[in-house]
C-alpha cells in the first residue's frame, strides 16, 4: 500500500516533469546532447587511457570496457532518476524553498529527489547498457541469468550508494551557509574514483574510498560480480556499506530538518 | 475544541558576525561573533477550532517565525507546542494532510503548467479520494469563479489570479488549520477583497480554523473577531479586535469649516492639524469630543462639521509602540 | 588603453572579495593530478613509456596543463554574458563608452591575474606533494613561444566564449551551448589526456584547429617537446583568431538590432 502509493507519486512527478519540459522544447532535446557529449567525451577519455596498455589492475580490455559501462550506466541512471533533483536542494535550503516540501503529507527527501527526472538522460542509459553487452561479448565467458540478475542487483545497491553520497553533501548546507565547495569536491571525487578500478587503490587510499568516500566501490563491485573476481566478503561488505549509508543519509536528513532555518522572503 | 497550545514558546538564532574582505573571511575561519537573536519568546498560545484569528506586528517581529514553528517547519529552541494533537516538528505525515500554509512569496504552483496540473499532484500527495477531491474541486470552483482560467498556464496567470489558485491548492484536501502568511500582499484593492470574501466563506462554511498575518489592517479588521499583536517576539495583546480598537482608537479627527474669517481660539487639549480663517481641523481624544463641540457649536457660526474616525496607521503605530505586557488580556 | 586597464584592476581587486570558490577551485586542480598519478601509476607499472611519455613526464604534463587550464576564465565570463542579455542588464553595457568585448576581455584579465599567483603556488605543491621529478624545460625560446601561445590561446577562448554568450540574442537557452561546448572543450584542449594518446588521424585533423595550441602545445613546449611546430600553431591561432574577431563583429551587429527590437 504504502509503495504502491509512492510509485504512483513519482509516476505523476514523472508525468508533470514531462510536461513541463514539453513546453520548452528546446531545452527538452538540449539535456539530451548536454549529457551526450559528456557521456561521450568521458568514454572517449577512458578508452584512449585504458586502450594504452594490455591489462590495469588485473582487468584486461574487456573488463575494462565493462567497467566504463558500468560506471556509464549508474551515472546515467542518476542522471535519469534523481540527480536534477538532488542538487536543487542546497538552493532550496538557501532561499527557504524548502518549506512547501516540509509541509507535504510525503517524506520531503522523496519528494525533492524524484521531482525533477531528467528523460533526456534515458538514451544515455541505453546507450550505457550497449556497452556493458558489447564488452560481454568480449569476455568469452558463460553468462548465466543469474549473472545478469546479481549484477542488477548490485548496480541497484550501489546507485542506491550514490544517492545517499549525493544527498549527505547536500544535506551540509542545513548546517552551515557556504557550501558550494563542498559540491565541487564531490565533482571532482567522483571522477577521480568512481572512475577509477577500485582495485587500483592501495593502502590510505583504498581505506578512503572504500569507506569514508565509498565512491571507489561504486562501479567496481558491479564489474567483479559480473567477470567472476568478486569474493563473498566484497559481495556482503558493498551490501552493508549501501545499507548503512543509506540508514546514515535518512538520520542525517532528518537532523539537518531540525536545523532548519527557513529564510524568510 | 482547543486545538492549538503553545507554551513558553521561544526560538532563538545564532547569527555571525564576519569583518568585511578576505581578511575577514579568513579571520572568521578561525573565530567568529556570535549574535543570539530572539524571534520568539515566551510565547502562550491557545486556539480553538473554527476560530478566524489574525496575526499582526511589524516585520521582524516574529510572526512568520511562529507560523513556520506551528507547522513543523522550524523546530523551537524551546517551550513546547502542540497542534491538533501533534508536535508539528515531528513532521507526521498524519499532522500534515490536518493543514496548509499558504505564503503568499511563496507559490507551490508549477509555474510552466496550469494550476490543474498542480491540483492533480496534490490529489496524491494528500491521498484524497476521487470523490472528495470532484466535489472539492467544484465547490471552489464555484466559489472563486476560476473555471476560465484553471487550465491557463499558471506563469500567465495575474497575482490575483494566482492566489485563488494557491488558495485552492491549500483547500483541496479539507484542511483543519489554515495558515496564511500575507495571502494579499501586492494585490490590488479588488483583488484583496475578493480572497477576503472566499475566507470568510470558507471558514464559516467548512469550520477551517484560520490564522492569518496580515499587514493590511483592512484584511484583519474584516476578518478576524480576534486578534494577536505581535512585537519583538512577545505577545503584546491577544483578544477582541474591537476592544483593542477601542484601547487605541483613543482620538477623533475632527474638521470644522467657517462662511466667514473666525478665529477662535480656545485652551481645549487637542493636536491642531489645519488652521486657517475659513477651516480648523484637529484631533482630540474621544472623551473631550462631546465638550468640544458643544463649546464651537454655541460659541462659533460654522458652516459645516465632520467628526472622523483616527486613521488607521497611528492606531496601528501606537500599538507597536507599546511595549511589554501589560496589556495582554485574556478573553477566552 | 587605460579604461581597460582600470577595469581588470578593479575586477582584480573585486576577487579578493568575492571568489574565495575560485581559489577553491585552483585547489581542486589537485584532483586532476591525482587522478592521474592514481591511473597512470597503474598503467606505468607495467612498462615505462606510453606514447613517449615516462611516469615523470606524463605528472608533469598534468600539473602544467591544469595551471594553464586555470587561467582561461573566459568560459564563467560567457555565462555571465548571456545571463545579463537574457535578463535584461546588458543595457549598462551598450551604454558604456567602451568596446563591449575589450571591457569583457579586461575584466577576464583581471581576474585571471588575479589567479595567477594562486595557481603557481597550487602548481609548486602539487609538484612536491607527488613528489614529481618536474620535467619543465630550460629551452628559452620554448618558454617564450609558450608564452605567445598561451595568450593567444587565451584571446581565442575569450572570443569563442564571447561568441557563444551574445548568441543569447538571438537564443533562449544558450545554457545549452555553454554546457556542451565546456564538455567538449576539455577533452580536445588536450586538459583531460595528453592528445599525443590519440590515433595519428585524428591528431593530425587536430591541428588544424585552435584548441590544439590552447593548451596542449604550449604544455608539450614547456615539456621540451613538439618544437617543430611552433611556427604553424602562432599561424593558425593568428588565423582563428582573426577569424573570429570578424564574426563576433557581424554577429553582434546583425543580434544587437534584434536586442533593440525587443527593447528588454
Amino acid at each position: 500500500m504504502r509503495i504502491t502509493r509512492q510509485l504512483k507519486i513519482i509516476y505523476m512527478l514523472l508525468k508533470m516533469k514531462l510536461s513541463r519540459n514539453m513546453a520548452f522544447r528546446f531545452s527538452f532535446f538540449g539535456v539530451f546532447f548536454v549529457d551526450g557529449s559528456l557521456f561521450l567525451i568521458q568514454l572517449l577519455m577512458f578508452s584512449t587511457i585504458y586502450s594504452q596498455v594490455g591489462s590495469i589492475g588485473g582487468w584486461d580490455r574487456s573488463q575494462m570496457l565493462f567497467f566504463i559501462g558500468t560506471f556509464s550506466l549508474i551515472n546515467a541512471l542518476n542522471m535519469f532518476l534523481y540527480f536534477f533533483g538532488v542538487i536543487s536542494i542546497p538552493g532550496k535550503i538557501k532561499s527557504g524553498e524548502l518549506d512547501l516540501y516540509i509541509t507535504k503529507p510525503v517524506n520531503s527527501l522523496f519528494h525533492l529527489s524524484f521531482e525533477s527526472m531528467d528523460i533526456g538522460s534515458l538514451p544515455l542509459v541505453f546507450a550505457s547498457i550497449g556497452i556493458l553487452v558489447y564488452a560481454a561479448s568480449g569476455m568469452h565467458k558463460q553468462i548465466t541469468i543469474l549473472t545478469i540478475i546479481g549484477y542488477a542487483f548490485l548496480v541497484f545497491m550501489m546507485l542506491v550508494l550514490y544517492y545517499d553520497m549525493e544527498v549527505i553533501l547536500r544535506t551540509i548546507p542545513f548546517f552551515v551557509i557556504q557550501a558550494s565547495s563542498i559540491e565541487r569536491l564531490e565533482g571532482e571525487v567522483i571522477t577521480l574514483c568512481m572512475k577509477i578500478p577500485g582495485t587500483l587503490f592501495k593502502g590510505a587510499f583504498k581505506f578512503l574510498f572504500y569507506l569514508v568516500l565509498p565512491y571507489g566501490i561504486m562501479a567496481t563491485v558491479p564489474t567483479q560480480f559480473f567477470a567472476g573476481t568478486l569474493t563473498l566478503v566484497g559481495f556482503v561488505y558493498s551490501i552493508l556499506i549501501a545499507i548503512a549509508f543509506t540508514a546514515f543519509t535518512f538520520a542525517f536528513w532528518k537532523l539537518g530538518l531540525k536545523c532548519y532555518k527557513s529564510a524568510s522572503s | 475544541m482547543n486545538i492549538i497550545h503553545t507554551k513558553n514558546l521561544t526560538k532563538t538564532y545564532i547569527r555571525f558576525e564576519k569583518e568585511e574582505g578576505l581578511r575577514g573571511s579568513i579571520k572568521s575561519l578561525f573565530k567568529r561573533e556570535k549574535i543570539v537573536k530572539t524571534a520568539v519568546n515566551n510565547f502562550n498560545l491557545e486556539i480553538n477550532e473554527g476560530e478566524f484569528v489574525g496575526l499582526i506586528g511589524p516585520n521582524g517581529a516574529g510572526k512568520t517565525t511562529l507560523m513556520k514553528m506551528l507547522t513543523g517547519i522550524i523546530s523551537p529552541s524551546s517551550g513546547t507546542i502542540s497542534v491538533l494533537g501533534y508536535v508539528p516538528n515531528e513532521l507526521k505525515n498524519a499532522y500534515k494532510k490536518q493543514f496548509s500554509i499558504v505564503m503568499g512569496q511563496k507559490s507551490q504552483l508549477f509555474q510552466d503548467l496550469s494550476a490543474a496540473d498542480t491540483f492533480l499532484l496534490l490529489k496524491e500527495i494528500y491521498d484524497i479520494p476521487e470523490d472528495e477531491y470532484r466535489k472539492n474541486l467544484k465547490y471552489f470552483i464555484d466559489l472563486f469563479s476560476i473555471a476560465d482560467y484553471l487550465n491557463v498556464q499558471v506563469r500567465t496567470l495575474s497575482l490575483g489570479e494566482r492566489m485563488k489558485m494557491e488558495l485552492v491548492a491549500a483547500l483541496l484536501h479539507n484542511p483543519r488549520i489554515l495558515f496564511l502568511d500575507e495571502p494579499t500582499i501586492g494585490l490590488d484593492a479588488v483583488a484583496q477583497k475578493q480572497i477576503r470574501g472566499f475566507l470568510k466563506e470558507v471558514n464559516r462554511e467548512k469550520g477551517t480554523t484560520i490564522l492569518l498575518t496580515s499587514h493590511y489592517m483592512d484584511d484583519i479588521k474584516s476578518l478576524c473577531k480576534r486578534c494577536i499583536v505581535v512585537n519583538n517576539g512577545c505577545k503584546i495583546y491577544d483578544g477582541n479586535l474591537e476592544m483593542l480598537f477601542d484601547r487605541y482608537q483613543t482620538h477623533k479627527m475632527i474638521t470644522v469649516t467657517f462662511d466667514e474669517a473666525t478665529s477662535y481660539i480656545h485652551d481645549f487639549n487637542v493636536q491642531i492639524i489645519e488652521r486657517n480663517p475659513f477651516k480648523l481641523s484637529f484631533m482630540a481624544y474621544r472623551k473631550d469630543v462631546r465638550h468640544i463641540i458643544n463649546c464651537i457649536m454655541t460659541e462659533c457660526e460654522i458652516k459645516d462639521i465632520s467628526i472622523e474616525e483616527e486613521d488607521i496607521g497611528n492606531v496601528v503605530e501606537r500599538i507597536y509602540s507599546d511595549k511589554g505586557g501589560a496589556l495582554i488580556e485574556e478573553i477566552f | 588603453m587605460k579604461k581597460y586597464f582600470e577595469t581588470a584592476k578593479v575586477l582584480f581587486k573585486a576577487q579578493l572579495v568575492y571568489r574565495f570558490d575560485t581559489i577553491t577551485s585552483i585547489i581542486f586542480t589537485i584532483s586532476k593530478v591525482f587522478l592521474a598519478y592514481v591511473l597512470w601509476g597503474a598503467i606505468f607499472g607495467k612498462q615505462s613509456v606510453v606514447s613517449g611519455f615516462t611516469f615523470n613526464s606524463m605528472l608533469s604534463y598534468y600539473i602544467i596543463s591544469s595551471f594553464i587550464n586555470q587561467l582561461d576564465q573566459s568560459s564563467s565570463t560567457g555565462w555571465q554574458i548571456s545571463n545579463e542579455i537574457r535578463n535584461g542588464g546588458f543595457s549598462k553595457y551598450i551604454i558604456k563608452p567602451m568596446n563591449i568585448f575589450g571591457y569583457f576581455t579586461a575584466q577576464t584579465a583581471g581576474v585571471s591575474a588575479f589567479l595567477l599567483f594562486f595557481n603557481l603556488t597550487a602548481a609548486v605543491i602539487w609538484i612536491f606533494i607527488f613528489r614529481v621529478d618536474f620535467a619543465i624545460t630550460s629551452n628559452g625560446w620554448y618558454i617564450q613561444s609558450a608564452s605567445v601561445l598561451i595568450l593567444l590561446g587565451l584571446l581565442f577562448m575569450m572570443q569563442l566564449n564571447y561568441f557563444i554568450g551574445i548568441l543569447a540574442f538571438k537564443f533562449l537557452d544558450t545554457g545549452i551551448f555553454m554546457m556542451i561546448k565546456d564538455n567538449i572543450v576539455q577533452f580536445i584542449i588536450g586538459s583531460l589526456i595528453p592528445l599525443a594518446l590519440l590515433p595519428s588521424g585524428i591528431i593530425k585533423t587536430m591541428t588544424f584547429f585552435p584548441f590544439y595550441y590552447v593548451s596542449y602545445l604550449p604544455t608539450m613546449l614547456l615539456l621540451g617537446r613538439n618544437g617543430n611546430e611552433i611556427f604553424s600553431g602562432i599561424v593558425i591561432l593568428l588565423f582563428w583568431n582573426a577569424a573570429f574577431g570578424l564574426l563576433i563583429s557581424i554577429t553582434y551587429k546583425r543580434l544587437k538590432s534584434r536586442y533593440d527590437g525587443v527593447g528588454i
